[in-house]
């Protein structure tokens, strides 16, 4: 009993540590592995759900069309279980189970401030969708920016008042939460440096029902314009209201919140007319018409905004393997190379830190839906 | 400061202030019944909401008979809550009782999540969605549509508990549970009816500020805490305490948020809670009128 028990737990060992062997074996030589860490399972799973549907779109197309020099492109998805140390053990998985020459990551800042270090230890070039203003700033060589980050939002918002609306007196209302307070901070910074006047900020906390007094002091302060500076659409919605009732008594700049579906379905008309920043806006060039129109075909459904990050990532990364080979300090070399690239979510020109995107859209809302007024490109900072 | 800004800020003080003072005087009613605080006031407030959202917008049942159909599901609703989360315990101490209202609460907000899903509904207006302009005063149709109604139902309660017998009969029962037995009252169907009540109350405010809220799973979630905050300023177990209290606190709340700091407006809420247990724990209304329901 005792040997027929030992037996067994010797095979079986045995057989496992066979399979990582298999598992570990280097890529076949018809295949480019590539990597993609969405996530699979916990609170973000639908998110990750939207991001593999965009990926695959990617995949499949390059794959149609030949792969990349030949080899198709052997995708590994490495779920990161919505959590920080899911993050770095996909990123870990990754690397040394499934052996792959780079990634496409993660959406989240948190996750990508937790991955940093490894992905710098590992040296392996990887796309991020995180819009938080300082992850390419840390002097990690290897991350790369494929969507425009918030002080761009920021940057844009002040441009346009500037020159569009040649408006100088600025009212800030904004959440108080890191978002918010650090959308608004950007935004009277870049404002100063423009020489606009911030006449007042006024704050509020998330879930807020009335904003009589806030809306109310920044008209006393003699606010021309204002600019609405959170991350939840519902928030907004309510502000959008509340503004229309006192009588829209300046003009309206939002945050990209201000503008997305779920803010414009319950503030309806209040929010016509109105001004706000968005990433893109779909249908305003031609791979976006034609991205649109291979996700309907494929999925039968409209594609999502936030996610189609992972499509323009997937392309690039290929793009660039294509023109200088297998080699990631090479790899990294052409990415930051790449200039007037144009992807769903905008023309691509990478700074030496490594973001994609200096540009954004500002929208006036008609008949419930974001319309694009101008696409502004704030430069590389 | 001009007087426009005043009084539209007064306004919505007195708006938002009503809304605590029902949800308040929920809290209170049930509290004097039974001696235990109702964790799910809240949820009171939240799931009549959605009935009323789903009655006007999947069934297209007009206003007047959608607020109907809500208040008296409400009725039902506060009777079948005390049915489960207090009649079976009612023999224990007030801990279980508790513990099953805040069990009672998550249920509700998670069902309603499953129901209706995450994103947030609109409520129909009954009013206009146009602010009116008062001389230069900027008023939400809706604001005052909601003053009137707490005016009226408070006017309405009065009456009920005053002058008729089964409000007598509620009374005698919050007051002293064994004497009201012994002169032939039903205590336990009294409690019932307070319940009910006290939904019904719950019923209004949610119809009143489903249109400028935004219906969601979570909106009974701060509401209540307010509320709760305005019961024990105003004086825990007072009823014209919770009342004055709520509307203390709506209105302090928008001028504090307008003259000191607006980022701190929630925290204004429990700062003058600390105060009022620091300096009068037993409230503006507390004591002697206590025992009143």
């Amino acid at each position: 009993m005792r040997n027929g028990r030992r037996f067994w737990s010797f095979t079986l060992t045995a057989i496992f540590m066979l399979g990582l062997m298999v598992t570990s074996l280097p890529a076949g030589a018809q295949e480019l592995r590539l990597g993609f860490t969405p996530p699979v399972t916990g609170a973000s799973a639908a998110e990750g759900a939207l991001q593999l549907k965009a990926i695959k779109l990617a995949l499949k197309e390059i794959n149609a069309a030949g792969g990349v020099n030949g080899k198709k492109i052997d995708l590994r998805v490495v779920d990161n279980q919505s959590s920080n140390p899911g993050a770095l053990a996909a990123i870990q998985k990754a690397v040394e189970q499934e052996k792959v020459l780079a990634l496409v990551g993660f959406v989240k800042s948190t996750q990508i401030l937790a991955t940093s270090d490894a992905i710098k230890t590992y040296s392996i070039p990887t796309f991020i969708g995180g819009t938080n203003a300082t992850l390419t700033k840390q002097g990690n060589p290897w991350l790369f920016r494929v969507r425009p980050d918030d002080s761009i939002a920021a940057a844009a918002m002040v441009k346009f008042i500037k020159e569009d609306t040649k408006l100088t007196k600025v009212g800030i209302l904004h959440d108080t939460d890191a978002f918010g307070t650090g959308g608004a901070d950007l935004v009277e910074q870049y404002a100063k440096e423009q020489g606009l006047t911030i006449v007042k900020r006024e704050k509020f906390t998330t879930k807020d029902k009335d904003y009589t007094a806030q809306l109310l002091s920044l008209k006393n302060a003699g606010a021309q314009i204002m600019v609405v500076y959170g991350p939840n659409p519902e928030d907004v919605a309510v502000i959008q209201r509340q503004y229309r009732q006192l009588g829209s008594p300046y003009k309206y700049m939002g945050s990209p919140s201000s503008q997305m579906k779920d803010c414009l379905n319950l503030s309806r008309d209040a929010a016509n007319g109105l001004w706000a920043i968005a990433d893109f806006v779909p249908g305003q060039s031609d791979v976006n018409k034609k991205y649109a129109e291979a996700y309907k075909k494929e999925y039968n459904e409209d594609y999502d905004t936030t996610s189609a990050w992972t499509y323009d990532g997937l392309n690039l990364l290929t793009g660039v393997i294509k023109k200088v080979g297998e080699d990631r300090a090479k790899i990294r070399e052409a990415i930051l190379a790449t200039k007037g690239y144009k992807g769903v979510l905008g023309t691509f020109s990478f700074t030496p830190n490594g973001d994609g995107l200096s540009e954004v859209s500002v929208v006036e809302i008609e008949k419930g839906a974001p319309k694009l007024l101008k696409i502004v490109n704030v430069g590389a900072k | 400061m001009d007087l426009a800004t005043n009084l539209q800020m007064m306004t919505a003080g007195l708006a938002m202030g009503s809304i605590y003072a029902l949800v308040a005087l929920g809290f209170v009613l049930i509290f004097n019944a039974v001696g235990v605080v109702n964790f799910a006031q809240g949820e009171f407030v939240m799931v009549p909401a959605f009935v009323a959202v789903w009655l006007m917008d999947f069934l297209s049942i007009p206003f007047p008979l959608t607020y109907l159909v809500t208040v008296l599901f409400m009725g039902l609703f506060g009777i079948v809550f005390q049915r489960i989360a207090y009649y079976p315990l009612r023999n224990r101490t007030f801990l279980p009782v508790i513990i099953a209202t805040i069990g009672v609460s998550i249920f509700l907000k998670n069902a309603a999540q499953l129901v209706f899903g995450a994103e947030p509904f609109l409520m129909h207006r009954p009013t206009p969605a146009e602010a009116l302009n008062l001389k230069g005063v900027f008023v939400d149709p809706q604001y005052i549509v909601i003053i009137v109604c707490t005016l009226a139902l408070l006017g309405f309660q009065y009456f009920f508990f005053e002058k008729t017998m089964l409000g007598k009969k509620m009374q005698a029962t919050a007051q002293d549970k064994d004497m009201a037995r012994l002169l032939g009252i039903r205590v336990a169907k009294m409690i019932a009816f307070t319940f009910a009540y006290s939904s019904i109350l719950g019923a209004a405010a949610g119809i009143l500020v489903g249109p400028i809220f935004y219906v969601t799973k979570e909106m009974g979630g701060m509401l209540g805490l307010k509320a709760f905050c305005s019961t024990i300023i105003g004086g825990f177990g007072s009823v014209p305490g919770a009342i004055l209290g709520g509307i203390f606190l709506g209105v302090v709340e928008v001028f504090a948020a307008y003259y000191i700091s607006s980022a701190y407006r929630d925290a204004f809420a429990f700062i003058i809670l600390i105060l009022v247990l620091l300096f009068r724990p037993q409230g503006f209304f507390g004591e002697k009128i206590a025992e009143k329901a």
